[in-house]
């Protein structure tokens, strides 16, 4: 089983290494999105606007990232690999794979925001865990769901309707934390935050573990 | 469940706790005055649909086991029945909220718990009618169900919890269990609670059956 979740992560990777347009138009999103927020905010932003748009924008990004996650699996083709692997590797192996994603784009993010609209928090530590127990949440949600979408007709229109109500409550956990990030420089404080965003991810890790195979089998 | 006793039990608690709930005396509190009657309704309607959800993921669970379908008409008859509670429960604290905060929504955690609770369902609803295989349609839409159920114990259940919130119950605020709750309410509110979920598995139960005949129709 760790042995499958290991191959099928590599080759995630090795075949986002070999289409790299699927990365770079997410990139070039964050990009133009906080260019944009730069122009229309002039440079000028209150700090909790700043904390709203960022979150916003790595919502975005992170819907975009995960909504492609099945798509390649529908061919026929794939569909002779997953009888060779185990579901419960297959759901694992990208929960993990595009927490991994989530986490690298929205440290990029984070660095190309603050570039554009400067940096308010003075918590980085805290931010940085909250950037990566966050992002791994809405990856671990979002692969359970676009792989529910994956198996409808209107993939894109659904996975939205279907995310955005499960996500809600995480955005907004992850908007109280970095508030607490802007003011307080200390751990204990967002501790409770944390807690709870690491609570969510083993959640819904569990949740796809126990729920896949059903999803899976046709 | 084909017996009639708990038909009548659930009908006979309701029209108690009505009746009970109007004429008997409560405490007076500031703000509340009689207002704290709500409580009567309104937190029995979230109470039922709390119940029926959970009836609902049961029923999912079941059907992933062994893939019935009677149990995934079942877990939908659930869902919009518990749908159809909450909905009155958001109607009844609405109207209760303009008479003591002086507003029908306000922004709290407690309240936007329960508006994303109505969306998830709702996407629920939405996710069953756009698959159109039978058999995919039951198992996908038992898999959401169960997430579904889960991510509601969560928003409604923890996250409120976390914050200070206007509503009773969180935050200093007074509610049931503290002082205002006194023996005598208690009499009426628990019977409520009863009564409600009672009826809520009734109308699910007659929805199911509506349901079966339908589909036995189409299949002639």
């Amino acid at each position: 089983m760790l042995h499958q979740v290991k191959e099928l992560v590599l080759k995630d990777i090795r075949l986002n290494g070999r289409e790299r347009n699927a990365l770079y138009s997410m990139l070039l999103y964050v990009l133009s999105t906080s260019y944009v927020a730069y122009l229309s905010f002039e440079g000028v932003i209150d700090r909790n606007s700043w904390i709203a748009l960022f979150w916003i924008i790595v919502l975005f990004a992170a819907m975009n990232a995960c909504l492609q996650s099945f798509k390649k699996e529908l061919t026929d083709q794939s569909l002779f690999y997953y009888t060779i692997a185990n579901p419960r590797a297959i759901i694992i192996a990208k929960t993990i794979f595009n927490s991994a994603l989530l986490i690298f784009l929205t440290l990029v993010s984070y660095f190309i925001y603050s570039l554009f609209l400067g940096n308010p928090i003075t918590a980085n530590v805290s931010f940085i865990l909250c950037i990566i127990l966050g992002s791994s949440a809405l990856a671990s949600v979002l692969t359970l769901v676009s792989a529910i979408a994956s198996k409808t007709n209107n993939n894109a229109g659904l996975m939205a309707v279907l995310s955005m109500p499960l996500l809600f409550p995480l955005l907004l956990n992850l908007i109280q934390t970095s508030q607490i990030c802007l003011s307080q420089n200390n751990l204990f404080i967002a501790g409770n935050q944390l807690l709870f965003l690491a609570l969510l991810n083993i959640a819904s890790v569990l949740l796809s573990y126990l729920l896949f195979p059903y999803l899976w089998r046709d | 469940m084909q017996s009639k006793w708990w038909k009548i039990l659930g009908i006979l608690l309701i029209l108690y706790s009505i009746i009970g709930g109007l004429l008997f005396p409560v405490p007076h509190l500031n703000i509340l005055n009689e207002t704290i009657r709500n409580l009567y309704f309104h937190v029995t309607m979230w109470f039922s649909m709390i119940f029926l959800m959970l009836f609902s993921m049961i029923q999912s669970i079941r059907f992933l086991n062994g893939f019935d379908k009677t149990k995934d008409l079942k877990a939908e008859a659930f869902a919009s029945t518990g749908m159809f509670m909450g909905l009155l429960g958001l109607l009844t604290g609405m109207i209760w909220a303009q008479f003591t905060w002086g507003t029908f929504w306000v922004n709290d955690p407690k309240l936007n718990g329960t508006a994303v609770t109505m969306l998830i369902y709702l996407a629920y609803f939405i996710l069953r009618n756009s698959i159109e295989n039978d058999d995919s349609r039951a198992r996908v839409s038992a898999i959401y169900n169960i997430l579904a159920f889960v991510m509601m114990i969560v928003f409604i259940g923890v996250l409120p919890r976390m914050t200070d919130s206007l509503h009773p119950g969180n935050g200093g605020n007074p509610a049931f269990g503290n002082y205002d709750l006194n023996s005598g309410m208690r009499m009426v509110f628990y019977p409520a609670v009863i009564g409600w979920i009672l009826l809520g598995v009734w109308v699910a139960q007659l929805r199911y059956r509506i349901k079966t005949l339908e589909i036995n129709k189409e299949n002639i």
